[in-house]
């Protein structure tokens, strides 16, 4: 902590061996917050470079209102969110359409009998993070995948606690609905 | 206890944030039914996979050390100087002992010869450092600057998202000459304002009066508990400004606010630019091929075929385009990242006396330890070159020596 808090001091002064050493810890789950995100690894590896980038220009800005983690998360975390704005825009109309609808889309098929195993449950599970909506999409991820408290994630997301615990929960339906018919089954083998 | 409550509890009996007896109320309801059971174990389940989803998913390794040679760039100037130094002074060291080796002669050269291979490698790899400095500045006319361009373009990030190599196009990594220098300029800006509104819409103004525009924009603080100086505010911008107005938009931002850290940063793609137009210009020229291939078709299976050819080639174009596009628009409009903090201190505009004698001495303060800081710094990353110094000097002095007392010998014959 006490290292941290002379780094941060030093990188906020321009020094790059110091920020280098801030964010070091933290690059693997810097990486795995762009990866679920975004989807793919590519696209992670550029996001959480651009959030390393951008958490350096923004160095100012943290004033230790918050861990630094928690900081750097909020910056990832827009940066993406940014990224996947920007790509929405340029989508046509029936891409939006098919989003909005996006639980549909990853349906590979399964007949209601076929017992999901582990492998094929997180692939499932991954394909439907993908598909929920951004913003329900960046709260679960810190929630459930990260495990920051609530509070840190409304710190990172700027918004209410009320409004963070109703999109996780709601991310969290949407994920059980989806997955409760496989899950069921996978439930039962595994008693 | 209802099915609809049950499930409005569901995340707070996972997070552990019911009452003793909510908690009860919903396990006797679970035992009951079977719906609910379901929802409770496809929560249980659905938790447990997401908090291991990632498990053992590692950051790609050259993650932060790409991350950070972005960040040095931007910080390039003042690592050149060292770089100058030290190149300078290995080559001085070059020079002193080929001189020192010519005088001496005979015996002596022999010494300074195997001496010579080890300095000159360093030299010159210092001086590369050096001459990528020309780069820095878009000189239009200097192929030297774009040879060293060249060379960076093998470390640099993909800047645009890359329509995959197709092959078809010869890899020729000379740019062409035609297309100019393709150089991305991206500059960033850190000040302090104690003026926070009026400065920020100065600001505004400045961009919009320069023909720029912003992009995005991140506030954090209020107003209200800026007042009370226990949360100011700050901004982050990032905003569009014409590349030819670049330099004069960061001079007179700059005198908005108080700068504590501004930076200029180039890429240069002319490589990828003119690889991309080559590869443009080749799609085109099959595009056509393809098209007029169309007249001649005879049945309905060879016009599909050379119908899917024909979309997929244009994809291509579109990708191409698109590319070009992309550099275009960033060559033509530089990002600039701007972020601006509240402060209370003032640094007024007519400091006093006292004030300017204040801050003079801080700031020197703060140079000096910077200073010391870099010294420390730049020596740590000069025992290379001063090891193979004292190496080579060593051995100077020692052909020197023998050189000497050989000349005494003879004279005393
Ligand atoms: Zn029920």
């Amino acid at each position: 902590m006490e290292t941290d808090m002379l780094n941060l001091k030093r990188a906020s002064r321009g020094d790059e061996r110091a920020f280098e050493a801030l964010i070091t810890p933290h690059a693997d789950a810097t990486y795995r917050l762009c990866l679920r995100m975004m989807g793919n690894e590519q696209d992670a590896a550029d996001m959480a470079q651009e959030a390393f980038l951008r958490a350096w220009r923004s160095l100012s800005s943290y004033k230790g209102q918050s861990r630094f983690s928690t900081w750097l998360f909020r910056v990832t975390t827009n940066v993406c969110l940014d990224e996947l704005r920007r790509r929405k825009r340029g989508e046509s109309e029936s891409m939006q359409a098919l989003e909005e609808n996006g639980l549909e889309i990853v349906d590979t098929g399964d007949t209601p009998e076929s017992a999901l195993d582990r492998a094929e449950l997180r692939r499932e599970l991954k394909s439907a993070i993908a598909c929920l909506n951004e913003d329900q999409r960046a709260a679960l991820i810190l929630r459930d995948v990260q495990g920051l408290p609530y509070e840190e994630i409304a710190r990172a997301l700027d918004l209410n606690l009320n409004t963070v615990k109703s999109r996780i929960s709601r991310a969290r339906a949407a994920l059980r609905e989806k997955l409760s018919r496989g899950m069921e089954l996978s439930a039962e083998k595994r008693v | 206890m209802k099915c609809e409550m049950f499930e409005n509890h569901l995340d707070g009996y996972f997070d552990g944030s019911l009452s003793e007896l909510e908690r009860q109320s919903m396990e006797e309801h679970m035992q009951a039914c079977p719906e609910c059971r379901r929802e409770y174990e496809a929560q249980k389940l659905l938790l447990e996979e997401l908090r291991h989803l990632d498990d053992g998913v590692t950051a790609p390794p050259d993650l932060v050390s790409g991350a950070m040679e972005r960040i040095r760039r931007e910080r390039q100037p003042r690592k050149r100087r060292a770089a100058y130094w030290l190149g300078g002074a290995a080559a001085a060291a070059l020079c002193l002992t080929l001189a020192l080796g010519t005088l001496l002669g005979g015996a002596g050269a022999a010494g300074a010869d195997s001496a010579a291979p080890m300095a000159a490698p360093m030299a010159a790899g210092a001086a590369e450092e050096v001459a990528e400095a020309p780069a820095e500045a878009p000189a239009p006319n200097a192929l030297m600057a774009m040879d060293a361009g060249a060379d960076r373009i093998v470390t640099e990030e993909s800047v645009a998202d890359d329509s995959a190599a197709d092959g078809s196009a010869a890899k020729n990594r000379s740019a062409e000459p035609e297309y100019g220098l393709k150089i991305i300029r991206e500059a960033t800006i850190r000040m302090e304002t104690e003026n926070y509104d009026e400065d920020m819409a100065a600001l505004e103004q400045l961009v919009s009066s320069m023909g720029g525009f912003i992009t995005s924009r991140e506030e954090y603080g209020s107003e209200q508990s800026a007042k009370t100086g226990e949360n100011p505010r700050s901004l982050w911008m990032q905003l569009r400004v014409p590349s030819d107005q670049l330099d004069a938009f960061v001079e007179q931002a700059g005198e908005v606010g108080v700068v504590t850290y501004s930076g200029i940063s180039e890429t240069d793609v002319t490589d990828q630019y003119a690889d991309t137009d080559r590869k443009l210009q080749a799609y085109q020229k099959q595009y056509d091929r393809v098209l007029a291939m169309m007249d001649q078709a005879a049945t309905v299976e060879e016009l599909i075929q050379i119908e899917s050819e024909l979309s997929r080639l244009e994809m291509e174009i579109e990708n191409c385009q698109g590319s070009l596009n992309y550099w275009d628009t960033r060559v033509n409009y530089s990002t600039v990242y701007v972020s601006v903090d509240e402060v209370r201190r003032v640094v007024s505009a007519n400091p006093t006396m006292g004030e300017r004698m204040r801050t003079a001495l801080a700031n020197s303060w703060d140079d000096f330890t910077q200073g010391c800081q870099d010294l420390v710094v730049d020596l740590y990353a000069a025992i290379p070159y001063i090891a193979v110094w004292i190496v080579v000097l060593a051995a100077a002095g020692g052909v020197a020596v023998l050189v000497v007392r050989k000349v005494r010998k003879r004279r005393e014959k």
